[in-house]
């Protein structure tokens, strides 16, 4: 090991924790409103998850999760309005904390959750998600989330890598109705296969993807605009992990190395990205004024000055979502030896 | 009576069920269970087995993955076994994870037709490769003291220790090394000679500082006492990549139902389908699968080749992507025109009606993006846009023949374009670069120069950009094939077949190649600069005679 080296691993070192104790700190901006922390069993999969007005898709995003085999959720609502609060505080497996702190300055959230994560996650997997976000892994219509749990600590991992995949319906967003409980995934049926583009990050070696239709739709002259999504949100938890931006990475950085040296291919999945139902302009209006969005909410900029209520990214060429077979097929996600 | 020795670590509810079915059918069971399997869990085991005659609990060990302790724990199940029900003519050993995939009366009759016969695998240690990851030799000629698994450090540092002190073992005298699954079974003789075995203490000494002596114990004992042995196990098992056993679920039932054996390992405990199937007594009534023993293999043959080398072509999050600076990882081969569409001006058009070939344009212009019949985007919305290609022009490439890998694609492009893919491009195993090597002289023609010193210069430099082009750059990979116009006028078919062999399937076709159109154009330059450089002075009469014969044909027809 050289100096250099030695000497970034240590910055990595350092920055790991300020994540942690910034996290420690800002659980005083938490307030419990339901803790069932004590509830938690060993070898439980918890979930966490950071929201702001998603009562809509709550119960099917709970139903979800609670099929795959999560056994306690972890929410943080931050000053929801549209009484996403009551409807969490009352069910039997989650624990809530409200806050109405900035979400900008606890880094998008992720500081309330990784002191959450230090505090109930360890010795967990945990999965990190948001609520418009469905994890689809190899054999997910017959084998539960344990039974990937447990073939990946066999093998000794840690982490399990994905790719946000955003569906779209055929006709404009504004068009695309949503009522609560529903399978957004009936009316999102759409989605890009073959635009993605990858960059390993030499320093955190986390694999960035950019890409998909908000790039095509929103920055098709400045794809470096275009959203990140690579995402980590199934890790088993130790005390001093810590998630560096949003769930793109984690540190320490081994965490990010969810792909195969190449050639190969490891067992990855997807998160179906349940964002752009009718839901979305109203939600674009409120962030822009809010301001609370990553890069200056540049998406939500590039979509308030575009054709707002035309927005639409079905294509000829977009491609109808059938099972994850067809996603392993596009070579969206793998099996890898997962068999 | 068949006898059975389980060995369970967790999941004493999966065990119990297994024991009752083998007991109901008739078995002599020994469980050994895990010393560190908590004392209530061990009791739902006691609840759900309630006391079956056929079924007897072997004194608990702490069974460490590889040590000892798990031959120590399969000789007393063995002891116990031959003592409860002296009546046993073979004794399996089988885990808390294995399951019956065919009735036990099957494999009553299979034991029964075979009664002197040892199922176990023995491969010995000098002759054939049976290890995949790890030591060989030295799991006996060294000591090893320290759990693998929980005192990695230790235990490498012990074997190379040893390594420097040169330490060898010696086996017992009698004994011969052999390896093998540890799931076995034995006939009644060779168990009752292992047991009986004077030897027996010292054989337990040695084995208790190899590696792994669950893998090597029985099988060494047995290639000793067996009379007849066969290595094709009755318990199914199959290991990736890392060497970890595949495991199976549900959605594996019609492929296990098809497999090898009467037991398959391992099951998963949550695999509530699997156990309810193979464990239901109407196992027999079941229609029997249309056997088709390769569908296995086939399954987990794919499973360990994208584990080893993936999709050819594939770039995505689940391996590692490539850097500008490695060669681009395309899907299949695909044609890259350069020149040649000049000379042959149908050909593009030609392509692009044929089945199974996309025929794009210029994908790499440098104003442009030109898809095929000027598409906006391809399959998978890869769009034709300038920015978007110039932000990652490999990943662009390999994305666009990807989209269409079901096809043959070509494109055109000019390799004096200095942009990266040029380079790229070469480098890509699967490009197959079709280059009219002196393109430069078309150009010259275009261009219509008067002076004969500007000219003679403009030759000059056009030659000398045309060497710097595929021919020449280093660490080609590509399959480049250039043609000059005079093969082209002078060849005729022998040059048409020449090229239509370098070119995949669905393009293979010297007709495409056998009718070039040089051009009154070209024709007048080089007859009034046939002097400016003796190339041009070559070729004059070859493109005169052909274009001459050309409008006599033409004027037939």
């Amino acid at each position: 090991m050289g100096l250099r080296s030695t000497r970034r691993a240590l910055s990595r070192r350092a920055e790991r924790s300020q994540l942690f104790w910034r996290g420690m700190r800002r659980q005083t901006e938490l307030r419990a409103v339901a803790n069932r922390g004590a509830s938690i069993q060993r070898n439980d999969i918890l979930l966490f998850c950071t929201l702001r007005n998603e009562k809509v898709r709550l119960p099917y995003f709970l139903d979800y999760y609670r099929r795959l085999g999560v056994r306690h959720f972890l929410f943080v609502d931050n000053g929801s309005t549209d009484g996403s609060a009551a409807c969490l505080a009352d069910q039997p497996d989650v624990s809530l904390w409200t806050t109405e702190a900035s979400y900008k300055r606890a880094r998008y959230g992720m500081d309330w959750l990784n002191g959450l994560l230090t505090r109930f996650g360890a010795g967990h997997w945990v999965v990190v998600v948001d609520a418009d976000e469905f994890l689809v892994y190899p054999h997910v219509d017959t084998r539960p989330l344990t039974a990937l749990t447990e073939w990946l600590d066999a093998r000794g991992r840690k982490s399990f890598g994905t790719m946000l995949l955003d569906m779209y319906s055929e006709a404009t967003v504004a068009q695309t109705a949503y009522a609560e409980g529903d399978d957004p995934f009936a009316v999102l049926t759409h989605f890009d296969a073959g635009n993605y583009f990858y960059k390993r990050s030499r320093l955190y070696l986390d694999m960035w993807i950019q890409g998909g239709p908000r790039q095509r739709v929103f920055f098709p002259d400045r794809p470096s605009y275009g959203p990140a999504l690579n995402k980590v949100p199934l890790v088993r938890w130790r005390r001093g992990f810590a998630y560096r931006s949003s769930t793109h990475a984690l540190l320490p950085r081994g965490l990010n190395r969810t792909y195969a040296p190449s050639p190969g291919e490891r067992a990855c999945g997807l998160l179906l990205h349940a964002k752009f139902l009718d839901s979305f302009s109203v939600k674009a209006e409120e962030e822009l004024t809010r301001g609370q969005h990553y890069a200056a909410s540049r998406e939500y900029t590039a979509y308030a000055s575009g054709a707002r209520t035309a927005l639409s990214f079905a294509t000829p060429h977009s491609t109808k979502l059938r099972d994850w077979r067809q996603l392993e097929a596009l070579g969206l996600m793998s099996r890898g030896s997962w068999a | 009576m068949i006898g059975a020795v389980v060995l369970a670590h967790e999941e004493p509810r999966r065990t119990a069920r297994l024991a009752s079915h083998l007991a109901r059918s008739g078995c002599g069971v020994a469980v050994h269970f895990d010393a560190r399997l908590s004392a209530e869990k061990l009791a739902q085991f006691d609840r759900l087995l309630s006391r079956h005659p056929n079924v007897a609990m072997v004194p608990r060990r702490r069974c460490d993955w590889g040590t000892f302790a798990l031959v120590e724990a399969a000789l007393d199940g063995l002891r116990l076994v031959r003592q409860r029900w002296p009546q046993v003519t073979h004794v399996c050993q089988l885990s808390g994870a294995c399951l019956p995939t065919k009735p036990i009366a099957t494999l009553k009759a299979h034991l029964d037709r075979h009664a002197d016969v040892d199922f176990i695998e023995a491969v010995p240690l000098d002759s054939d490769p049976w290890v995949v990851d790890g030591l060989s030799t030295e799991r006996f000629t060294l000591y090893h003291p320290f759990s693998w698994r929980r005192r990695k450090w230790l235990f490498d540092r012990n074997v190379s220790l040893q390594r420097a002190l040169r330490v060898r073992r010696r086996m017992p005298r009698g004994l011969a090394p052999h390896l093998g699954s540890q799931w076995w079974c034995l006939s009644r003789a060779t168990v009752d000679a292992i047991l009986d075995d004077p030897q027996l203490p010292a054989y337990r000494r040695f084995f208790r500082h190899t590696w792994i002596p669950d893998e090597s114990f029985f099988q060494t004992l047995a290639a000793k006492h067996s009379r007849a042995r066969t290595g094709a196990p009755l318990t199914f098992a199959r290991f990736d990549p890392q060497g970890q056993p595949y495991v199976f679920y549900d959605d594996h039932l019609d492929l296990l139902r098809q497999a090898d054996g009467f037991f398959a390992r391992k099951i998963w405990r949550g695999a509530n389908a699997l156990y309810d199937a193979f464990l239901d007594p109407a196992l027999d009534d079941l229609p029997h699968a249309e056997r088709d023993p390769d569908a296995i293999d086939r399954h987990f043959g794919a499973a360990r080749n994208r584990h080893r080398s993936g999709r050819p072509g594939l770039i995505f999050h689940g391996s590692r992507a490539p850097r500008l600076r490695d060669a681009p990882r395309t899907a299949r081969p695909y044609v890259v025109l350069d020149g040649l569409e000049r000379v042959f001006p149908d050909l593009p058009a030609e392509l692009g009606r044929r089945a199974d070939v996309v025929m794009h344009g210029r994908v790499f212009h440098p104003q442009r993006v030109e898809f095929a019949q000027g598409a906006p985007a391809v399959p998978g919305n890869l769009t034709a846009s300038l920015q978007v290609r110039d932000w990652a022009p490999h990943q662009f490439l390999s994305n666009l023949i990807w989209s269409r890998r079901d096809a043959t694609q070509c494109l055109i492009h000019d390799f004096r374009n200095t942009a990266p893919i040029s380079g790229l491009m070469v480098r890509d195993p699967n490009a197959i670069i079709l280059q009219l090597s002196d393109r430069w002289i078309l150009d010259l023609a275009d261009l219509r120069i008067a002076d004969e010193a500007v000219l003679a210069w403009a030759v000059r430099m056009h030659m000398a950009a045309a060497d710097q082009t595929v021919a020449h750059a280093g660490d080609t990979r590509a399959t480049v094939l250039r043609v000059s116009l005079a093969d082209i006028a002078e060849g005729g078919l022998t040059t048409a077949e020449r090229i239509a062999a370098a070119l995949p399937e669905p393009v293979r076709d010297p007709g495409l190649f056998s009718s070039p159109v040089f051009g009154a154009r070209l024709l007048r330059f080089l007859k009034r600069r046939a002097a400016a450089h003796p190339a041009l002075g070559q070729l004059t009469p070859m493109v005169r005679r052909h274009e001459d014969m050309r409008r006599v044909l033409s004027r037939k027809t």
